[in-house]
């Protein structure tokens, strides 16, 4: 029989307070399994109990009840702790030493002989892009900078099992796809990796199996593919096509199938798509959590409506757009923004184009165009990744 | 072993970059450098330098005890930032943590000893060069009790002789019917109490009258150039209108050796040192000192060992050597140097454990409350003496005695952890130049070095090990 690398049996966490009175169930009895050369995502809105989950893997918190195998055994075990990377949700690291100083620190906790220590301490600077900076003190680092040296602190024992708690916070766009990049190569290689994540397009592209939890609860799991496979849709992934290109596409669709292309774009926001519905789900059922729910109402108080807040609309819509299946909008009341002569006055004496009044429903249906639709704006930057990264895309032929 | 290096190695260098150790380092500094210049003691090279060494001595101790307990803050401060995260996910377990960071503490607090040893050494002889001695006498006491290390050998009181005396003069005043027909008559009290009469009349020496003291095992170098000390306190009964205790000292037996003799003249109710050869000291190492206290004839002459004159009219003076050991021989034994580190390793010891008390609190507390807790513990230590003592008197009678009894249990275990610092202060010993023997620094290392600071640290280890590091602790 194969061991798996992690194995939880109704696994549970309650939270006590000081006189011991249950405060909050953070996981539910969760079954997990893990197997060697995986890599599972953990997801969850936020205070799902996804790190709480993580934390009792490694032996920072005890479970309430429920049993946890890491290796075959207790996570408190520190010798399976040889074999573990962590990289825990907000990098915790000294501020009076530098970046070499704390991965050798790091590294002798490892036992790692020294010039084993050196030298992967300079090549996972390397790989961190942080070589230059690494005489300067953490404590100046900027959070992604730190986020970094993390990374290089869970990799410094080549770890057979990976565990990275929301990896890419904090990261810039090119330090986020090295990430994906990376979980993808060490996947490769036949490490095992879990990752908790928001960023659902990442979790997508890098998954072999996800769990979404709600409220500490496994609300479903599987493997990625299964789980996207329900869509009745055929997807085509081609490499950059011009537009003349699609547009005969999508005639010979219409032509053969008389049906209409539904969109254009990379594969990313269907995970996103299960996501939503599964915690919309929740939501209606009542599930316990005692994390973060649906956010409300945007509060009154927040200041009168102005072109600002055009454009925020607008922002928003467009990301709601990009949801083929949204779950029931909530209509936030915006009071209509006051017009009068005072406004007039103030605007003739700011010396200004005045701008017409509209009333709410006209701005709905307006488009004050912005500098660049957010839309094009976000392709032009995908755009801009590709060509820096200059890598072949390859992002489906991957572990079949 | 290498975890708890890596660790140690890391405690250190992040008291180094602590500004709070800056903070002290600096004010030993200070303190050790800047002292000479603002104290100078009675005017006497040696005074100066005692006085030196005592502050300079007590406010290392007190400082580094101050940030030995603030250095466990490292740990706290590692669970509230979560640096534990990192730090139990690698393969270290939890008791070689808090042992690392124990180690690393001492260790920086032994170099930070070792530096004000260097400088307070440095400094006191610094003072002796730069400053001439006052006078003869300055310059003996400097070499002879300053820059010296001194075993002392106290005189054996004849107690068994006192016994016997007072069971003979009880029996006597029973037969004379001296208690007559009372039959509440408590015999061992009675004894007790003519044995301390015995004990004062041996102490006191009328006028005219001499007193003898052996000493054995004096094993000092007895070389011609070689001096011993002899160090009493007289009380003259009827205060002496100058306040002087005039007395005549013979020392040596003058069957082994040749005596030396010399006439004294001291401040009543005053500790006294003195310097004679070492050749006073017999081959058997025995030393015999005679304590007369002379009259004086009329020509101002002192008449020796003449119990049938009628002192009374000469000068009607009875002395009494007071403390519990009235007179004191000492001679050197080793270095001042040894003696200082001997005093230092003394101070360690204290830091070790303050070191293992200041982490146990941080496993559990916040840092403020950590603090507190510790500096608490402290505090009792340095008078854990007089807390003992009150301890004993509890008792009484029915429930209220059993809340005591129970309370008195569970005190006495507690004070058994909790050392008692004074006990293996060292500091005064060391400025009088007494030799501060290698046996208390074994016995400081054993007690408080070993069982009182393993207990602190093995229950800093185990009350982390149950401990959630996740948990907030506020
Ligand atoms: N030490 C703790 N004490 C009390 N409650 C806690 C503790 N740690 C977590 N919780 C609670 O447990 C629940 C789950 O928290 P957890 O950190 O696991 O969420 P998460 O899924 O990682 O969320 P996020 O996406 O925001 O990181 C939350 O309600 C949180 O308040
Ligand atoms: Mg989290």
């Amino acid at each position: 029989m194969i061991i798996p690398v992690v194995q939880t049996v109704g696994l549970t966490k309650l939270f006590k307070d000081f006189w011991r009175r249950a405060k909050v169930e953070a996981v539910k009895n969760l079954n997990l399994e893990i197997h060697r050369g995986e890599v599972f995502g953990l997801l969850g809105p936020n205070g799902s109990g996804k790190s709480t989950t993580i934390k009792m893997l490694l032996g920072l918190l005890y479970p309430t009840r429920g049993q946890i195998a890491v290796f075959g055994r207790a996570p408190t075990d520190v010798a399976t702790k040889a074999r573990i990377g962590f990289l825990p949700e907000e990098s915790y690291l000294y501020r009076f030493l530098n970046a070499r100083e704390t991965l050798d620190y790091y590294g002798r906790l490892f036992h790692l002989p020294s010039h084993v220590r050196r030298e992967r301490t300079e090549r996972l600077l390397e790989m961190v892009g942080l070589k230059h900076e690494a005489r300067r003190r953490l404590g100046e680092y900027s959070k992604g900078m730190a986020r970094r040296i993390g990374l290089a602190q869970a990799l410094i024992n080549d770890p057979d099992f990976l565990i990275l708690d929301e990896p890419t916070t904090g990261l810039d766009p090119i330090g986020t796809r090295q990430i994906k990049d990376l979980i993808r190569e060490l996947g490769n290689r036949g490490k095992t990796i879990l990752l908790s994540s928001h960023l659902l397009a990442d979790v997508e592209d890098v998954c072999d199996r996800v769990s979404i939890l709600y409220g500490g609860q496994q609300r479903q799991g599987g493997r990625v593919k299964e789980l996207l496979r329900q869509t009745e849709r055929t997807q085509i992934i081609a490499p950059r096509l011009a537009p003349e290109t699609i547009e005969r596409i999508r005639n010979v669709i219409r032509l053969e199938e008389e049906k209409d292309l539904i969109e254009v774009s990379s594969p990313a926001e269907r995970l996103e798509t299960i996501f939503l519905r599964i915690v919309h789900e929740a939501q209606v059922a009542n599930v316990a959590t005692s994390g973060a729910r649906a956010s409300g109402a945007m509060p009154d108080f927040l200041g009168p409506r102005d072109e600002g807040e055009a454009l925020v609309d607008e922002l928003v819509r467009a990301a709601d757009r990009r949801v083929p299946e949204p779950g029931p909008v909530e209509v936030a009341e915006v009071p209509a923004a006051p017009t009068g002569p005072a406004d007039d006055v103030l605007e003739s004496l700011l010396a200004r184009e005045p701008e017409p009044v509209r009333d709410g429903s006209e701005a709905e249906e307006e488009k004050p165009a912005p500098p660049a639709g957010p839309r094009e704006a976000i392709e032009a930057d995908r755009s801009v990744i590709d060509s820096l990264l200059s890598e072949p895309d390859k992002r489906s032929d991957h572990r079949d | 072993m290498t975890s708890i290096w890596a660790v140690a190695r890391h405690m250190v260098s992040e008291a180094i970059r602590m500004k709070i150790a800056m903070f002290f380092i600096c004010l030993l500094a200070l303190l050790i450098f800047g002292l000479p210049f603002v104290a100078r003691g009675d005017g006497t090279v040696s005074g100066a330098i005692q006085a030196f060494l005592v502050y300079s001595l007590s406010a290392v101790s007190l400082l580094m005890a101050l940030l030995t307990l603030f250095m466990s803050r490292s740990l706290s401060d590692e669970l509230v930032q979560r640096q534990i995260f990192f730090l139990m996910t690698k393969p270290l377990p939890r008791w070689q943590y808090v042992l690392g960071k124990w180690f690393g503490i001492v260790l920086f607090d032994a170099l930070l000893l070792l530096l004000a040893g260097a400088g307070i050494c440095g400094m006191a002889h610094y003072i002796a060069v730069s400053q001439p001695p006052r006078d003869a006498l300055d310059r003996q006491k400097l070499t002879d009790q300053v820059f010296a290390a001194r075993h002392q050998a106290a005189v054996e009181l004849p107690t068994k002789l006192f016994e016997r005396a007072a069971r003979e003069r009880y029996e006597r005043r029973k037969e004379e019917g001296y208690y007559g027909s009372r039959g509440d008559v408590n015999e061992k009290e009675e004894i007790a109490k003519l044995r301390m009469e015995e004990e004062q009349s041996w102490r006191t020496v009328n006028p005219g009258g001499t007193r003898e003291f052996l000493f054995q095992n004096v094993r000092c170098d007895r070389s011609a150039d070689k001096t011993i000390q002899i160090r009493y306190k007289a009380m003259a009964t009827n205060y002496p209108p100058d306040e002087i205790v005039r007395s005549y000292w013979l020392i040596g037996d003058p069957e082994k050796v040749q005596p030396y003799q010399m006439l004294r003249r001291d401040a009543h109710d005053r500790f006294h040192t003195f310097s004679v050869p070492a050749g006073t000291v017999a081959e058997d190492h025995t030393l015999r000192i005679y304590f007369l206290n002379y009259v004086l004839s009329a020509d101002q002459q002192p008449i020796l060992v003449d119990l049938d004159h009628p002192y009374e009219q000469v000068r009607p003076f009875v002395i009494r050597l007071e403390p519990t050991t009235p007179v004191e021989v000492m001679f050197g034994v080793g270095s001042f140097e040894g003696n200082l580190v001997r005093v230092l390793a003394l101070i360690l010891f204290k830091l070790m454990f303050l070191a293992a008390l200041g982490l146990a609190a941080s496993t559990v507390f916040s840092f403020p409350v950590a603090i507190l807790v510790s500096l608490t513990v402290y505090v009792l230590a340095e008078f854990r003496g007089f807390i003992g003592e009150s301890i004993q008197y509890l008792g009484a009678e029915g429930l209220e005695g059993m809340f005591q009894a129970g309370f008195g249990l569970i005190l006495r275990v507690i004070l058994f952890v909790i050392p008692n610092f004074p006990s293996f202060d060292a500091v005064n010993t060391f400025v009088d130049g007494r030799n501060v023997t290698l046996m208390w620094v074994l016995q400081g290392l054993g007690m408080l070095g070993v069982v009182q600071t393993g207990i602190v640290l093995l229950a800093a280890c185990l009350m982390f090990h149950f401990r959630e590091v996740s948990e907030v602790s506020i």
